[in-house]
């Protein structure tokens, strides 16, 4: 199957790309029969959750794919096949034909190295011929190219720079050969909000102006809908639909991507119930007849598991990997609408606090006698059964606040008081307080991986956690079931380990856990950041049902605005240890008063203008 | 700025712990089971006037801490005192069998800098292949069997059964020291080098698989560069850290090797003086080994910085 090539010549053309890796059980394919191209000056996105192969895809295309992986396939560079060729040819297009940007800034860098080096070292011959000025003059020169205009970057370790910092510099050494194929792996991902856009605004410009082919990889749609021409989405290692962005975004024909799409929360409005995509993405190889998707689809039929189905034409450069997206296109459309519903937001009289934070300040030493002010002088109130949301960007100082709140950190100065109980410092309160305390708040961590003993079953850590909460009950395995039932996950789930679990259920398990407390007070530290957007509206789904069921009060911080419009009643945004601004989320987030929070709005990536307003 | 901050902390904790152990050196005089007199005394018959003497030598009548004063101050000026057996100038005995245990060290070194990391690097970039598991293997075997075991066994082997190499002494001349340490220095050097094996091998796998790795290949810098640049110098700051604790182990290892094979060392001497209570002698002996471990271990921290810039210039967090 070929797809006409609009304008500017074919520079990468890419057949029946598959990549598998020798397993328990035999070969398992983690990339399957992809097919993409690429013209001169055009941007593709490659789309996808984690487990999609998108990265995968992506090595392959440079020959980096790690070494335990068998890559199949034809991949033609400017009309001749490079799929066959030996590491050392494929070695002398890396750089001056094909260059790669990976996802995180504070790795990819090595950490021994002056940034001018490593703009230097990427040069096609590595600068040897060049004299030591005239090296450190293109340097500069390059560095300017990507927005950083301070001479002194050059004699800096990558340590001493930010993070966007960071992947500026990167994209600098990815460039320095002047590459005609820059991929870009997730670029952004790793950075803060305004951060990201600034980086994707810069790739999109250094893209437009020296005419390169872009292959963005990417899990987020709103950002590839702004940067790319045409956008393919992969689902467990096999493109499921393409079509050129703007089609996309009118009418998404595959039931995964219009469950992709309308999964991502809208920044705009609050609405009555996030949609999720039921279940979780199968593991490679899983699925080796019919359709990957089938197994979390609402219009999976019979058919649907027996073949696999092909990308089919759909006209206009439009094709879909859906057998039956003629009968239901309609119907999409149709729950297109009934997602819409919005919701008005709480704003009625705040209840009784809670926990009240007043003047909290928080100091680190940071270098020799410097101290480092992480908060400053800050209050902050939660409600009994209310939902509060804390954002900010990365130094914002939101978790170290929270720590604070939970106990885990001493501040400075101010004082905490929760429920009653003086708990500024949890060493002085004596111990029935603090076991009081202990109860009262309960904390969901970010990482769902890290924050469950992987030896222990599930059962086992509930009931751990049950028993340190109320040592005197009867029946613990009754209460186990009813608080895995309370999270939406089945009994049998007990008998399980974590790592035999997704990331959704492991951060399910998490939150049963914080609730065998029978707390008070809730803290989530960013519950869904690390997890996919199609899971991350089953868990938002379910936080918000449990504080309406269960009448707990919640602290929800969060770098994410789309999330805590959906999820809280009243919202303070923090900024460098300060709090900026506050009010009910409806209300901030509508009509924001600071210039701040106007700044951060604006940075969520949305449908158009997102990358221009940032240029100026 | 912070590298002269981060010298001058290292340091002065190096004096602090230097005062402790010579602290703990000094008292094995009065630890020792026994009087001091008779200790100090050894063989020579106990008069009223011997006993004067060692009194006013050793100021054995004035309160510990002036004795131990005096002790370091002589100590410091490179006076240990008299040994009790030979009745020689301690530190005369230990300048004369210095050459001996350094060269036997330092050869021992370079097999296991040499040996060792080669392997190491070999095994850490084919991890998973032949050469990977004889390296493993090879290190594992190396770390279990203890040198003087080794010792023995080159013995029998390369000095009895296949008469290559003399089986005790140290030589005469470079050609003859070379000769006669080959075979204890090999003992010595097969269970460093297992450690530096093992820990090459795994800081070269772990950086194989970073980020920083891939994005320079994918940049198009060269193997070569990518090999010296990026894995062997980020691979250096493990093991420098190792190298320090190789030489320590080298340093006590050598003890159990001079006596296995005979070399009249250092390490032999401390046994010598051990079995015949030659107190003076085993002070300054312990004294300067521990000497050498801790300017081994402030070396380390030194190179530590010179090659990481994260501690050189100070971490921003």
């Amino acid at each position: 199957m070929t797809y006409a090539v609009e304008d500017g010549s074919l520079l990468l053309s890419v057949k029946g790309l598959t990549v598998s890796r020798r397993g328990d059980k035999g070969l398992q394919s983690i990339v399957k029969d992809v097919d993409l191209t690429l013209s001169e000056g055009e941007t593709i996105g490659i789309v996808g959750e984690s487990g999609s192969g998108k990265s995968v895809t992506a090595q392959s295309l440079i020959g980096l794919a790690p070494k335990a992986l068998t890559v199949g396939g034809n991949i033609e560079y400017k009309g001749s096949n490079i799929s066959s060729i030996s590491e050392k040819r494929i070695r002398s297009l890396r750089g001056s034909d094909l260059s790669m940007i990976l996802q995180d800034p504070f790795t990819i860098l090595n950490p021994l190295m002056r940034a001018g080096r490593i703009i230097v070292e990427s040069l096609s011959d590595g600068g040897k011929r060049l004299s030591r000025e005239h090296r450190r003059a293109l340097a500069v020169e390059r560095l300017k190219e990507v927005g950083i205009h301070d001479e002194s970057v050059i004699d800096q370790y990558p340590f001493q720079l930010s993070g966007g910092m960071r992947q500026r510099l990167a994209i600098a050494a990815a460039l320095a050969s002047d590459p005609t194929i820059l991929i870009a792996d997730e670029p952004s991902t790793a950075l803060d909000v305004t951060t990201q856009r600034e980086t994707m605004s810069l790739i999109k410009q250094l893209q437009v102006e020296r005419g390169m082919g872009l292959i963005l990889i990417t899990h987020d749609l709103r950002v590839a809908f702004n940067m790319c021409d045409r956008i393919y989405v992969m689902y467990a290692g096999s493109v499921i639909e393409h079509a050129p962005a703007d089609q996309f975004e009118e009418a998404p024909m595959h039931p995964y991507t219009h469950g992709l799409l309308r999964s991502e929360p809208p920044i705009a409005r609050r609405v009555k119930e996030l949609v999720s995509v039921p279940g979780t993405v199968p593991t490679p190889g899983e699925v080796t007849v019919g359709c990957v998707f089938a197994s979390r689809c609402r219009w999976v039929t019979p058919e649907c598991v027996e073949i696999s189905p092909p990308l089919l034409d759909l006209g206009e450069n439009h094709a879909s990997a859906c057998i039956r997206i003629s009968e239901i296109a309609g119907e999409i459309r149709q729950v297109e609408l009934e997602a819409a519903d919005a919701e008005p937001g709480v704003n009625s009289e705040r209840p009784e606090p809670l926990v009240s934070v007043k003047e909290v300040g928080k100091e680190f030493r940071a270098s020799r006698g410097n101290m480092k002010v992480a908060v400053d002088r800050v209050d902050l109130e939660v409600g009994a059964g209310e939902c509060v949301g804390l954002v900010g960007e990365s130094g914002s100082g939101k978790t170290t606040l929270a720590r604070m709140i939970a106990g885990l950190e001493e501040p400075s100065n101010g004082s905490i008081l929760i429920d009653g109980i003086e708990a500024s410092n949890w060493r002085s309160v004596g111990k029935a307080a603090r076991r009081q305390l202990r109860s009262t708040l309960q904390v969901v961590f970010q990482d769902p991986y890290s924050t469950l003993n992987p030896q222990l079953r599930i059962g086992t850590v509930l009931k751990e956690s049950v028993l340190v909460h109320n040592p005197g009950i009867r029946d613990v395995r009754a209460k186990v079931e009813q608080l895995l039932d309370r999270v939406g996950l089945s009994s049998s789930i007990a008998d399980q380990r974590p790592s035999s679990l997704s990331g959704g259920m492991r951060q399910r398990v998490a939150i049963a856990r914080a609730l065998s407390a029978e707390p008070k007070f809730l803290i989530f530290d960013e519950p869904v950041s690390a997890l996919d957007v199609s899971v991350q509206a089953q868990i938002l789904n379910l936080i918000r049902n449990l504080n309406r069921d269960v009448g707990v009060g919640f602290l929800f911080i969060t770098h994410d605005l789309a999330v805590v419009r959906q999820v809280t009643d009243y919202l303070y945004v923090m900024k460098l240890g300060r709090v900026v601004e506050q009010g009910y989320t409806e209300d901030v987030l509508t009509d924001p008063r600071e210039n701040y929070t106007k700044h951060l709005l604006d940075s969520v990536p949305r449908k158009s203008g997102w990358l221009s307003a940032a240029r100026t | 700025m912070q590298i002269t901050w981060f010298l001058a902390r290292r340091f002065s904790a190096m004096i602090a712990v230097m005062f402790l152990v010579s602290v703990g050196i000094f008292s094995l005089i009065h630890l020792s089971p026994g009087n001091p007199i008779d200790i100090l005394l050894g063989p020579v018959p106990r008069t009223p006037e011997t006993v004067a003497t060692l009194n006013e030598r050793y100021h054995l009548d004035e309160p510990l801490y002036i004795q131990y004063w005096i002790w370091l101050t002589n100590a410091l000026q490179g006076d240990f005192g008299t040994s009790i057996r030979t009745s020689l100038p301690v530190s005369q005995e230990i300048a004369d069998r210095l050459p001996t245990t350094l060269a036997l060290g330092i050869y021992a070194f370079i097999i296991t800098v040499v040996g060792g990391a080669t392997l190491g690097v070999l095994a850490g970039l084919r991890q998973g292949t032949n050469i990977d598991r004889v390296a493993v293997i090879t290190a594992v075997a190396g770390m279990s069997i203890p040198s003087f075991v080794v010792g023995v066994l080159f013995l029998y082997l390369f000095a009895i059964v296949m008469p290559w190499f003399p089986t005790s002494g140290s030589g005469q001349g470079f050609i003859g020291s070379l000769w006669h340490l080959t075979l204890p220095s090999l003992s010595l050097a097969l269970i460093c080098g297992a450690y530096i094996t093992r820990h090459v091998r795994a800081a070269y796998g772990r950086i194989l698989g970073e980020d920083y790795l891939v994005f320079a290949r994918a940049r198009g810098v060269p193997s070569m560069r990518i090999f010296v640049t990026y894995l062997t110098k980020n691979a250096m700051i493990p093991i420098v850290t190792i190298s320090g604790i190789v030489l320590s182990m080298l340093i006590t290892g050598a003890v159990l090797i001079e006596v296995t094979f005979s070399i009249s060392g250092i390490g032999q001497l401390l046994v010598q003086s051990a079995r015949y209570q030659d107190i003076p002698m085993l002070q300054a002996v312990a004294l300067f080994m521990a000497t050498m471990v801790m300017l081994i271990n402030l070396t380390t921290d030194l190179l530590y910085s010179f090659i990481d810039p994260r501690i050189r210039l100070g971490d921003g967090s």
